[in-house]
């Protein structure tokens, strides 16, 4: 890494935990508002943005230690980040929004059969800052996307952008619902309020079993399969004349990432040169197979060889 | 894994399964027979039925050892799913393999 990239990377990281911090702040009172509009107003769609906002409030606390963690630590040397915190962030907030969501789908059936009273006019009031708060998130996490490859980066990008797209549809439907009552039609605005909550719960539950399954499989390192070893040892066989032995196969894939490294005894004389030819043949015949690929050879000398 | 010396030759009967349970065992005792002066092997698979990656990788690094040492690894007697898999994997460009255990005795006289 250059001097420049460091100074760009440093730069990068600062501006995230500036995202990261207005994430959390801004959530903290508007988490508030939406509950006790929710109860005030007996609105479910309101309840359910509340309990989004406390799940996605666990998930921010443990974006604002990452962050914390990351810039104390030599990022620039030692380049993994705290990724596996994130990860792990995101299958909390996903098992807590299963059963979450479930409970808010029931609830939403149960009042469309029945639908209660809801006092629109205060059910309106949180949506506003929401929608503005949400833009504001998603313009400057866009900004931020230019200069920096973090998936921490993408991955707010991609919130605030469905979340701007969920508040606006959530005060277009209450809106309609306020309109319609208005009107006189009470009735059908009172069917709009669990008719959203139940598409919200909907979205809450696919997110979270999508959030659980696809992080779990980052999280947790499985060996490779059968089928990607054996294309390992036919580019073993392949490259045959160009060492003198291997030795240990360390294999494992997290995510779509396959980590190979490859330890090999190395003939007599020969050179660096040679070594890093044959390695980057080694990892161009690996990647004809795995795009996603770490690759490491890990040459030994001789001597070492017991056999 | 059955074992047998014929003259200088020893031969190691692979077990049905060759996988990286039974590959750690096979690969023990062809070290130490290395180790103890044996240069020629036959690695017969005629009770073996399913080979793993850790299998391929215990014969190449035997067949390795045996090289720089001026020895051989002969392979003898398989079935055709275990003949497939050293085809797919390219290992019958590295490895003599013969149709039965006396063919593969004779190449190494």
């Amino acid at each position: 890494m250059t001097n420049q990239q460091a100074v760009n990377s440093a730069q990068s990281l600062s501006q995230l935990k500036k995202l990261v911090d207005a994430t959390l702040y801004s959530l903290i009172p508007l988490m508030i508002l939406t509950a006790v509009t929710g109860i005030l107003s007996n609105s479910m769609t309101i309840l359910a943005v509340t309990f989004d906002y406390g799940l996605s409030f666990i998930v921010q606390l443990f974006a604002f230690k990452s962050i914390r963690t990351i810039l104390k630590s030599n990022v620039d040397k030692f380049p993994y980040g705290a990724g596996k915190l994130e990860n792990f962030s995101a299958i909390v907030y996903g098992a807590l929004a299963i059963p979450a969501s479930l409970f808010i789908i029931y609830s939403s059936v149960t009042r469309l059969m029945l639908p209660p009273f809801i006092y629109l006019g205060i059910a309106q009031i949180p949506l506003i800052p929401n929608l503005v708060r949400s833009v504001l998130l998603f313009r400057k996490s866009k900004q931020l996307m230019q200069t920096s490859e973090s998936p921490m980066v993408r991955s707010y990008y991609v919130n605030f952008k469905v979340s701007t797209i969920i508040d606006t549809g959530v005060l277009v439907s209450l809106s309609a619902t306020l309109a319609l009552a208005s009107f006189g039609n009470m009735q059908t605005a009172y069917l709009i309020d669990p008719i959203v909550s139940s598409l919200f719960g909907a979205y809450m539950l696919f997110a979270g079993a999508t959030l659980t399954v696809s992080n779990f499989k980052v999280l947790i390192d499985f060996p490779l399969p059968e089928a990607d070893q054996l294309k390992i040892m036919a580019i073993l066989a392949q490259e045959y004349n160009d060492y003198e032995n291997i030795g240990n196969i360390y294999t494992r894939f997290s995510g779509q990432t396959r980590f190979i490294e490859l330890e090999l005894y190395l003939k007599k004389g020969q050179t660096m040169e040679e070594v890093m030819v044959l390695s980057q043949r080694i990892e161009h015949l690996l990647r004809q197979h795995f795009k996603d690929l770490h690759f490491v050879l890990i040459p030994l000398c001789e001597s070492s060889n017991s056999t | 894994m059955d074992r047998r010396i014929i003259g200088d030759v020893y031969i190691a009967i692979i077990d049905k399964r060759f996988d990286a349970y039974t590959a750690c065992k096979v690969e023990e005792v062809l070290k130490d027979q290395i180790s103890k002066g044996a240069t020629k092997i036959v690695a017969d698979f005629s009770q073996t039925d399913y080979i793993a990656s850790a299998g391929l990788r215990v014969l190449l690094s035997a067949a390795k050892s045996l090289h720089n040492l001026g020895g051989q690894i002969v392979l003898s007697s398989m079935k055709p799913q275990v003949f497939e898999i050293f085809s797919v994997s390219g290992f019958t460009q590295i490895f003599r393999i013969y149709t039965s255990q006396q063919e593969a005795l004779e190449s190494l006289k």
